[in-house]
């Protein structure tokens, strides 16, 4: 672990002195800061601290008896990684065109998924001025989502993990409905 | 014949005549006066000199009473033959009649025939005008006909050219077209290009997110990797600006490369079109030059056959002459037998008043001519 701090106090010093600085809002106009993404071709904006990482989608093993909104269960980082599709979680639909190739992982205590993702954006620092609680997105989405932000003519909604467990929609992998099908015993 | 017949037999008559005076002249001379037995001589005598050949002589002489009956005998015999020689001068009078008429008929048709040989040698004058007009036209026509496949010629000429080059032009466009295909190849690997710079900034966006994260979750000891992630971000914004500049070009290219190869097939299908037309109007120029060959042997046929009509109208022209020539010595000698009848008839009409001074009967004189 010295060694690590050692290298990043070295690279603080470095780029202290000639690295780029760290960018400071504009004074009087408070900013939020996040990543861009997309789920099922949905622009969103995520908190930093909502998000664990985001990676590129690791080899995957089905899981018999899921649902096609559980891809697979992947190995990530020593530990067994579920991840759900986000086209078919939040878009009712399969992905379109090309395989996904990166996902959201999300580790909130109790839950620890990753999530497809249909756009990277790279992070974002939007003024909190566009900030907007109408939410002009439908289903899952609306409910996951913490309002938004309006930027131009586009929304970008706030996903918001504790939404999405909340919502419990990422508790329920079985392919089966969740009412049971046999006859009640007499 | 007939002519010499009569004249021999008015020859007797006079012969007759004469003979009958002499014998008469020497009675007077061998007998002094006349008695009354030769009164009906002399009598008979006088009457058969004035023409009267009914006088009959009577003696009861002896010595004139043979001369009587002699000379009764030769008056019988003269009467006789006045009588015979009627009919053949009436047939030879309607004859000469007859001959006289056909004369003037076969002058009058010698006549009417030099008028139609006029008329034949003016129609021969004009046909002759017409079959040089002809030839001369047939000898234009022939010169314009050359002309006309001088210019055939020349326009398979320029066919021929316009064929190579439409064909020259075609080999250029189909390896414009390949061209063309290897440059939206080439597109195609820019854009393969550009797709795969799209995704290094995106692992640059996750590199710079990944970051900004771990630079939170670090705290205060992070904030020089929120730098770092702000200067990727930076580099990411301006790297997704070149990135969408370059896909949006790349995609005009494509556009431009796809609307470029379809107007060079559109070009390639006009020049197999124009090479198509090129060859229907080789072939056309091929038909109308076997069509002017033709026209030309036809021209050459019409001007030989108005050369030998020109020459036949000349022999016939000569051959007219010559015939004028021989209708104007019939004329001639159709106006010479007028000449010839009209004498005749004067000396027929001559003989008949003469002859009519002779009495054969007691009705009247022996010829009524």
């Amino acid at each position: 672990m010295g060694g690590a701090f050692t290298a990043l106090r070295a690279l603080h010093e470095r780029h202290a002195r000639g690295g780029p600085t760290f960018p400071s809002p504009p004074a009087g106009e408070p900013v939020w800061s996040g990543a861009a993404i997309g789920i099922a071709g949905v622009p969103l904006v995520i908190a930093h601290r909502d998000v664990e990482t985001i990676t590129a989608l690791p080899p995957l093993t089905r899981i018999p008896g899921t649902g096609n909104r559980v891809l697979g269960v992947a190995a990530y980082q020593g530990d067994l990684l579920p991840v759900f599709c986000g086209d078919t979680l939040f878009g009712q639909r399969l992905s379109p065109g090309r395989r996904r190739e990166y996902c959201l992982v999300i580790c909130q205590p109790g839950l620890h998924v990753g999530l497809t993702l249909s756009q990277v954006g790279g992070n974002v620092t939007l003024p909190l001025s566009q900030r907007s609680a109408d939410m002009p997105l439908q289903g899952l989405l609306a409910a996951c989502c913490d309002g938004g932000f309006r930027r131009g003519d586009e929304f970008l909604g706030l996903l918001d993990s504790g939404l999405l467990m909340a919502s419990g929609v990422l508790g329920d992998t079985s392919a089966q409905p969740a009412d049971p099908v046999e006859d009640a015993v007499p | 014949m007939s002519q010499t017949v009569l004249l021999v037999i008015v020859l007797a008559l006079l012969v007759a005549q004469g003979v009958t005076g002499f014998l008469l002249w020497k009675a007077r001379r061998d007998g002094g006066a006349a008695t009354d037995s030769d009164s009906g001589v002399l009598q008979a005598l006088r009457r058969m000199a004035d023409g009267d050949l009914t006088a009959s002589a009577e003696s009861t002489g002896p010595a004139t009473a043979a001369i009587a009956e002699q000379l009764n005998a030769a008056l019988a015999r003269q009467r006789e033959l006045v009588s015979d020689l009627r009919a053949p001068f009436e047939g030879l009078t309607t004859e000469l009649h007859r001959l006289a008429r056909n004369s003037h008929g076969h002058s009058e048709t010698s006549a009417g025939m030099g008028r139609q040989l006029e008329e034949v040698k003016s129609a021969l004058v004009r046909e002759m005008q017409a079959a040089e007009d002809m030839g001369s036209i047939s000898k234009q026509a022939r010169e314009a006909m050359g002309r006309h496949r001088q210019l055939v010629s020349r326009g398979q000429t320029l066919a021929t050219d316009m064929a190579r080059a439409s064909s020259d032009v075609r080999e250029s466009m189909q390896e414009t077209s390949k061209s063309a295909k290897r440059q939206g190849e080439l597109i195609q690997s820019v854009t393969t290009a550009a797709e795969y710079i799209q995704s290094l900034n995106t692992r640059i966006s996750v590199v710079a997110i990944n970051t900004r994260i771990e630079a939170e979750r670090a705290g205060e000891h992070g904030r020089p990797f929120l730098g770092i992630a702000e200067a990727i971000g930076d580099l990411l914004r301006e790297a997704e600006e070149e990135g969408r500049k370059i896909t949006s070009e790349v995609r005009m290219l494509q556009n431009l490369s796809a609307e470029n190869l379809n107007s060079l097939e559109h070009t390639v299908g006009a020049v197999v079109t124009i090479l198509d037309f090129v060859e229907r109007i080789d072939a056309a120029l091929e038909d109308i030059n076997h069509g002017a060959a033709h026209l030309l042997d036809q021209v050459d046929s019409l001007g030989n056959t108005t050369q030998q009509s020109a020459e036949t109208v000349r022999r016939l022209n000569g051959l007219l002459g010559e015939v004028r020539e021989q209708n104007r010595a019939l004329r001639e000698g159709a106006e010479a037998t007028q000449q010839g009848i009209n004498a005749l008839q004067q000396t027929l009409s001559k003989l008949g008043r003469n002859l009519a001074r002779l009495r054969v009967d007691q009705t009247g004189s022996a010829l009524n001519v």
